[in-house]
């Protein structure tokens, strides 16, 4: 009887392990979608962060009306990044539900093992040992990570038309943006010009003044007269140094903003990139490789602490 | 035309930039009146002296130049404008993926919590089957164990699916 018995309890291990290998065969580890889902957060902070510079710049280039209906117009990317970051946490809590599962079920076996050991009860040799915890948390997962698979699969296909679409929608959108701070900051650089004009034009003027006693034969009048030059420049060099530093802090301020919107179209595309990766993953059963999409994060987190600082 | 308010011809000079500016304008060219706007603002810097009619010509160019940029900022938000509305589809598009995602999750959440209650429900089971092959024997301290560990393990069930 006992050895009947443990005939099936080995026949039933057997049995047990050739399904456990059988799904392994079949599925392996989800593709993680954490970098995905981190994307999605930096693409809204970058979309946040151009929101707020274009919205200053405009309020710098004196254009009160455009700056207002810019705040109004940016909240709707706003919306749509955050409902793509959303979306991307959601499809990286499903792989991360389906890895959680086979280590809760592994440790619920050993649990129950250890107690029943505990108290002096001899458990069924199937049910107490490691290897049958070890199992029993290797089949939940598998039969998880399938039916995460599959509910993923359904939903990044489902979504990849719209990933698409909204991926070409923001690049045009970012473009815009762009072309509008590259406006802006030649508005700006205008009225700077405008501020300064009569000290540059004087600069102007005495220079040519200079130039033309150049030509001259060195008299006690053309040194004085250059003397005379020298003293009218220093009384509008402050002025000059001033018009100089706002040109220049004007130039660099578009320089970052430039570098901050091409990164944030560049991170479109990575991120629509990404989704397709993940999809295919996903079908193949196969691992994404984040280093790209790594590379992409970090370029734009430094950008937008460069930007917020500017 | 030059003249000793203005020996360098700036009137002329301005008056040529000023046609290119209105053809720049009618035109949906942003780069043809970025270039036009740049043109007008280093006549500003290029024009001397700094007398009442030569300033009054800077003013001018200055004005047509921002007008130009400011065209250039219209067309961009309007252009933002048109793409929100499709945008605001795309995002209601997003919001339910990432409920239905979320659903999805929460499902998988209840499955794990149901496997681990089945898990438990085959310790008991064991636990029953051991029982009934020793309670022909006369071990009643092991069988009193069993029936506590069984009653742990029911226990702990109940919890479980007190989180379903």
């Amino acid at each position: 009887m006992i050895a009947l018995r443990n005939k099936h309890r080995a026949s039933a291990r057997f049995g047990v392990s050739c399904a456990v290998a059988s799904l392994l065969t079949a599925c392996g580890a989800l593709p993680d979608a954490s970098g995905f889902a981190a994307a999605g957060a930096q693409l809204h902070s970058a979309v946040i962060v151009t929101g707020d510079v274009l919205v200053d710049e405009l309020q710098r280039a004196e254009l009160g009306d455009e700056s207002r209906d810019m705040e109004k117009l940016w909240k709707v990317p706003d919306a749509c990044t955050l409902a793509m970051k959303n979306y991307g946490d959601a499809i990286a809590s499903i792989v991360q539900v389906s890895r959680d599962s086979g280590a809760a079920a592994e440790q619920v076996a050993q649990a129950g093992a250890t107690f029943a050991n505990s108290i002096g009860a001899v458990l069924p040799p199937v049910l107490a040992s490691a290897e049958a915890a070890r199992l029993a948390g290797t089949v939940v997962q598998q039969i998880q990570n399938e039916r995460a698979a599959r509910s993923l699969e359904a939903a990044l296909s489902d979504m990849q038309p719209t990933v698409d679409l909204v991926a070409g929608l923001l690049d045009k959108q970012l473009h815009d943006a762009d072309d509008i701070l590259l406006d802006a900051s030649g508005l700006i650089y205008t009225g700077i010009v405008q501020n300064y004009q009569q000290e540059i034009s004087y600069s102007k003027t005495l220079t040519d003044a200079r130039r033309t006693l150049y030509t001259r034969a060195i008299s006690t009048d053309t040194t004085r007269q250059l003397d005379d030059i020298s003293r009218r420049e220093q009384s509008i060099a402050p002025s000059l140094k001033q018009y100089a530093q706002e040109k220049t802090a004007n130039e660099q301020r578009w320089k970052t903003q430039h570098e901050l919107l091409i990164a944030a179209r560049q991170a479109v595309q990575e991120w629509a990139g990404a989704h397709r990766q993940l999809l295919i993953a996903v079908q193949n059963r196969s691992a994404v490789d984040p280093r790209a999409l790594n590379e992409s994060i970090v370029e734009l987190r430094a950008l937008l602490r460069k930007a917020r600082m500017s | 035309m030059t003249d000793n308010e203005d020996p360098q011809g700036c009137t002329d000079k301005l008056r040529a930039l000023l046609t290119e500016a209105q053809d720049a304008a009618s035109k949906d060219d942003a780069a043809l009146r970025r270039s036009v706007s740049q043109k007008l603002t280093q006549f500003i810097i290029d024009s001397t002296p700094n007398n009442t009619r030569i300033l009054a010509l800077d003013n001018i160019a200055g004005e047509a130049s921002k007008g130009l940029l400011r065209m250039n900022i219209d067309d961009r938000l309007a252009s933002i404008s048109a793409s929100n509305v499709d945008l605001a589809k795309l995002t209601k598009q997003f919001a339910a993926a990432a409920a239905n995602a979320a659903d999805v999750a929460g499902g998988l959440r209840l499955e794990r919590l149901q496997s681990a209650i089945d898990v438990l429900n085959e310790g008991v089971e064991s636990l029953r089957q051991l029982k009934d092959v020793l309670d022909n024997g006369t071990d009643t301290e092991l069988i009193d164990s069993l029936m506590k560990a069984e009653a742990a393990i029911v226990n702990a069930r109940e919890g479980l699916r007190g989180q379903t």
